[in-house]
């Protein structure tokens, strides 16, 4: 990357959260850089900017190599720390920055990530991490033990009732579902607390439609439990114990490391992805925050997710995500095993601006009708274990309006109604106002669901694709 | 084809889960949804399996993993049945020719929309970024939320928000307003009122005759018809013809009326008077009703303000009903005594918001009043920084410096709205706790406020509350003037107030002055000046100092000798003084 490049959009993309971001405006907007250098051939910018301590931080942005290497001697755990990106800020914006010799210590630590970078190209020095069969297969083993435990869980919910369970007798549960950890199962371990707080909800305050959450997460549960035990049967039998592309490893637990992604094939090379929405979702039950974004993959077409999980203890060191707006160019995409909508991850991407050709594009690239989406969908939801809402690029021609505000999405003669879910509970009505960029066509990108009560498909609007742009209604 | 009976099946299936699987043989409802499926399960592969699968529920040995096979086919089947089509009738969407979709970060976007959901649009901090925001409908949803949640009053961003949309804002606050539902709020038709008066005078009479509209909604109507002469029939056959809160509604509206029937009702409640009379003769603004406050007051107060002898009322009682009253100035200066000075100033005050369009009768009273009494100080000095803040404190300062915590705190509310590049004064200034409208004050935060503010002698316990209120709600161009105006004060009086506002001060405006402002503080700040009020406080907040480790050690330490030389030798708190030690050493052994 050069520095020239340096936009405040990448700035913005790279600052850990929105607030690390605004605070690095603040700094250089009050000039808190007291000396501003480069290096002549500007690939690297330094300065040194007034902190709470009593000397200046030494702050640098190294562009020197396939990605920006940040510094600075100030002791924030942020990375990049908020005076790195002031330092760029402050590029950006047209302060002069003074031509210098590259820094001892900056030269020392090229060197040293030149030869890392070198010995990483070569293949023969380069060992391949080492993947322990027999750790995996005692893990499997263990697992297997945790899920007989978890059907028995099912078990014997299902045999009392649902609607049994309460604050009385839910502690037997509780201590059962804290054993999961041991058998290295969080994710039942989470469906689980989540049936516990569901049924004490229940039972202080009867509801009909809790009652069928309720019984939903059981049975998805007693899925989860029958097709993981299933699938370890299947592994311990052909000995091949290692992760492979199935949703399954990740339902009991499994957490991807992208070298296993890039091992099994899941994992693109050139990708070219345009993003298309984003949003934060709060999980109670994982107690965490989850930024989402939707994105459109130029090439297959198809709709992609990420998920950044947050968990609230840990939030303060996990960079927040934010909406991002270009074109992402990215040298390698890693999918993980799912369906209609793969999570990507990527290390870097290249982030250009969009041409106004590729809104046609993306458009082109919808679904036929209505009614194709809704099958696709719907294959898609009717898993037990998939998500309960499933992302398409859905065509209209027109979004109409009901006398008592519910919107109807209208292509080639078919319908759909449309409903915000509990992700993006305010779209419907944004889009409501936003009829001035709804005239010719477009594609909606939108969340399908079920609603057992009406025993309806809806499609809850995310962002609207127009041929002037996209509109985004959150 | 007929698929009910799959329904039928899917339902008893989840209600054999709710009752127990265990149960599922003696669930006599479940057999016969069994089998009424099964003529459905001849049709197709799908419903077959799930035939089969629930026939099992009640012999197999594990009955609970089958009911979940069960319902978790059902559940796939229902997803495949789904619908999806809608042919209700439907227009296509309005077109809002002042909404704008802004190409905006969503921690742009949610850092705003949090500020309206968490703060109220009232006081939502306005930035250049911002401000393009206004039209966005992302925002305007918000916004709209907001409108039904709150009480109904206007503020700032909604009125900034009128002046960007105009017409458009209308519109969609009409559409707001949900009349299927009998618990809507009437907030939306009280902000078209208070945005265009009477110029949808037409839409309020058809809500306010209408008995089918639901109950606040009609009530807000009514309210927004009073005032006009125009609506006098239809309030008047409104009072007739209703009973309860609409006729009351009605009631007050022809009372705030200039009008012969207003006086003719007013006559009529002064005649008969009973308690629950009161809130209308407050809401009258004729001279029937101004009459009859003055006259319950004489009867119940003697000469020297005290209450007579039989009379079982408190004063606030008599207060409530001189509201709406621009000529009580007897009846206020009855009042006037210092027991009754935040109710009295609370009226007065409410009255600005009330009669945004009639305000000068509202403060020449207050100007009457002041010139006869100090108790009307806090209304005087409010309009009088309404009229001009740079002489706002001439008239009253003898005044100001014998209220200075209640001048503090007016001077807090001031801050920059960065809609309109000016000062506005909060809604909640001063120590009575109101709705006051926004009110521009001027385009700079004005000089003597700040020397007030600053006076080293007259620090006092809100002082740099206030301070702090003023440099977070200044604008960026006189942040820097503000800040260093204030600063030696800041270092001087600080260890005057120990409390988390001067903390909180040093820490976000005051970061980057040099170490000897912050030399000797520490000890200052802890030990106060009157060692009796003494009380132990955690010393974290030195690692915000700009000082180097060792001086921050230093500074700790020498705060611990300063309280072991204590033991024993001043009134100081020896439970406290041990306390404190123990937090020193905790924060040396975290050095450490």
């Amino acid at each position: 990357m050069n520095v020239k490049n340096l936009s405040e959009e990448f700035v913005r993309t790279n600052a850990p959260n929105a607030s690390a971001f605004s605070n690095a405006s603040k700094i250089s907007k009050s000039g808190g850089f007291v000396s501003l250098k480069k290096t002549e051939d500007e690939t690297l910018i330094f300065g040194e900017c007034k902190g709470s301590g009593k000397n200046p931080y030494i702050t640098s942005a190294d562009f020197s190599g396939d990605n920006p290497v940040f510094r600075c001697s100030c002791p924030s755990r942020q990375f990049p720390c908020k005076h790195s990106l002031a330092l760029m800020l402050d590029f950006i914006s047209g302060k002069e920055f003074a031509v210098s010799d590259i820094p001892d210590d900056i030269r020392e630590k090229r060197e040293k990530a030149a030869k890392k970078a070198e010995r990483e190209k070569n293949p023969t020095e380069k060992k391949p991490p080492k993947q322990n069969k027999s750790a995996a297969e005692k893990k499997l083993k263990k697992q297997y033990e945790g899920l007989s435990l978890a059907g028995d869980f099912v078990r014997d919910i299902l045999s009392r009732g649902v609607s049994s369970v309460n604050k009385n007798n839910s502690a037997q549960y509780k201590n059962l579902a804290k054993q999961m950890g041991d058998y290295y199962l969080p994710e039942p371990q989470f469906i689980m607390n989540e049936i516990i707080a569901a049924a004490e909800k229940l039972s202080e305050n009867s509801d009909d439609s809790e009652l069928a959450r309720l019984t939903r997460l059981t049975v998805k549960l007693h899925s989860a439990v029958k097709k993981s035990k299933a699938y370890i049967e299947e592994k311990l039998k052909s000995g091949e114990v290692l992760p492979e592309d199935s949703i399954l490893y990740e339902s009991m637990g499994g957490i991807w490391k992208l070298s296993q992604l890039k091992e099994i094939g899941l994992y693109k090379e050139n990708a070219r992805i345009v993003p298309l929405s984003f949003t934060v979702i709060h999980d109670d039950i994982h107690k965490s925050d989850i930024d989402v974004a939707y994105f459109y993959d130029l090439d297959s077409g198809k709709i992609s997710k990420t998920e950044n999980i947050r968990p609230l203890k840990a939030a303060k060191y996990i960079k927040a995500e934010d909406s991002v707006f270009g074109l992402h160019k990215i040298k390698e995409l890693f999918f993980y095993p799912g369906g209609l909508n793969r999570r990507i991850r990527w290390e870097s991407a290249e982030i250009e601006e969009l041409s106004e050709d590729i809104y046609s594009d993306i458009i082109s690239m919808a679904e036929n009708s209505i009614s194709e989406a809704v099958k696709k969908a719907k294959n898609e939801l009717k898993n037990t274990l998939s998500d309960k809402f499933s992302a398409l690029l859905v065509p209209f021609d027109s979004v109409g309006i009901t006398e008592k505000n519910k919107l109807i999405l209208k292509y080639g003669g078919e319908t759909i109604t449309l409903r915000s879910n509990e992700n993006y509970p305010d779209t419907c009505d944004v889009l409501s106002l936003c009829g001035k960029y709804l005239s010719g066509k477009g594609a909606v990108l939108g969340e399908f669901s079920y609603d057992f009560d009406d025993r309806k498909i809806y499609l809850c609007p995310i962002s609207v694709i127009t041929e002037n742009g996209i509109t985004r209604l959150c | 084809m007929n698929v009910s009976a799959f329904y039928e099946l899917r339902d008893r299936l989840n209600s054999c889960a709710a009752a127990g699987a265990d149960t599922a043989g003696e669930d006599f409802r479940l057999k016969k949804a069994i089998d009424n499926f099964e003529p459905l399960s001849k049709t197709n592969k799908a419903f077959e399996k799930l035939f089969s699968l629930v026939k099992k529920i009640s012999d197999d040995e594990n009955p609970a993993f089958v009911l979940a096979d069960s319902i978790a086919l059902a559940d796939a089947l229902a997803i495949t049945q789904g619908t999806f089509s809608d042919n209700s009738e439907n227009d296509s969407l309005p077109e809002y020719d002042n909404i704008n979709i802004v190409n905006a970060h969503y921690s742009v976007l949610s850092e705003m929309s949090d500020d309206i959901r968490k703060n109220g649009a009232e006081k939502t901090k306005v930035t250049e970024e911002r401000k393009k925001l206004l039209s966005d409908p992302r925002i305007i949803c918000e916004f709209l939320k907001y409108v039904d949640k709150q009480t109904g009053y206007l503020d700032d961003f909604a009125e900034n928000l009128y002046m960007t949309m105009g017409k458009d804002l209308i519109l969609l606050l009409k559409n707001h307003v949900d009349l299927s539902d009998p618990k809507a709020s009437g907030n939306a038709v009280k902000y078209i009122s208070d945005f265009t008066g009477h110029r949808e005078n037409e839409w309020f009479l058809s809500l306010a005759k209408d008995e089918n509209v639901p109950a606040k909604v009609r009530i807000s109507a009514i309210k927004a018809l009073g005032g006009s002469t125009e609506n006098v029939p239809v309030l008047c056959e409104l009072i007739k013809t209703e009973k309860g809160k609409i006729k009351s509604a009605a009631l007050d509206s022809l009372l705030t009326t200039d009008c012969e029937e207003a006086e003719i009702e007013a006559k009529k409640l002064t005649e008969n008077f009973k308690d629950s009379n009161a809130s209308h003769i407050a809401a009258a603004t004729g001279k029937t009703a101004s009459d009859f406050v003055l006259s319950l007051i004489e009867q119940s107060f003697d000469e020297k303000g005290f209450v007579r002898r039989g009379i079982s009322k408190y004063p606030a009682y008599f207060i409530e009903m001189l509201a709406n009253k621009p000529f009580a100035d007897k009846a206020f200066l009855k009042m006037a005594n210092k027991e009754n000075e935040q109710l009295l100033n609370h009226v007065l005050l409410e009255n600005l918001t009330e009669h945004k369009n009639e305000a000068e009768k509202y403060t020449a009273l207050i100007h009457r009043l002041y010139e006869k009494s100090e108790v009307f100080f806090l209304s005087e000095f409010y309009v009088d920084l309404i009229e001009d803040p740079e002489t706002a404190l001439d008239k009253t300062r003898s005044s100001a410096y014998k209220n200075k915590q209640d001048t503090d705190r007016i001077i807090s509310g001031i801050y920059y709205n960065g809609f309109i590049n000016k000062y506005c004064i909060d809604h909640r200034a001063g120590n009575v706790y109101s709705k006051y409208p926004v009110t521009v004050i001027s385009v700079s935060f004005p000089m003597p406020l700040l020397e007030f503010i600053c006076d080293e002698k007259n620090a006092g316990s809100f002082t740099f509350t206030a301070l702090e209120g003023i440099l977070s709600g200044c604008s960026d161009s006189d942040y820097e003037r503000i800040r260093k105006y204030a600063k030696d004060f800041v270092f001087k009086c600080a260890v005057l107030q120990r409390n988390s506002s001067v903390l909180r001060m040093i820490e976000n405006h005051y970061p980057h002055e040099a170490p000897e402002n912050y030399k000797g503080f520490l000890a200052k700040y802890i030990l106060g000046t009157d060692m009796r009020l003494f009380y132990p406080y955690r010393i974290d907040f030195l690692d915000d100092f700009p000082l180097s480790e060792e001086e921050k050690i230093s500074e700790a330490k020498a705060l611990l000798k300063k309280l072991e030389d204590c033991k024993g030798k001043i009134p100081i708190d020896e439970q406290r003084r041990q306390t404190q030690i123990r937090y020193i050493e905790e924060y040396l052994k975290n050095k450490s």
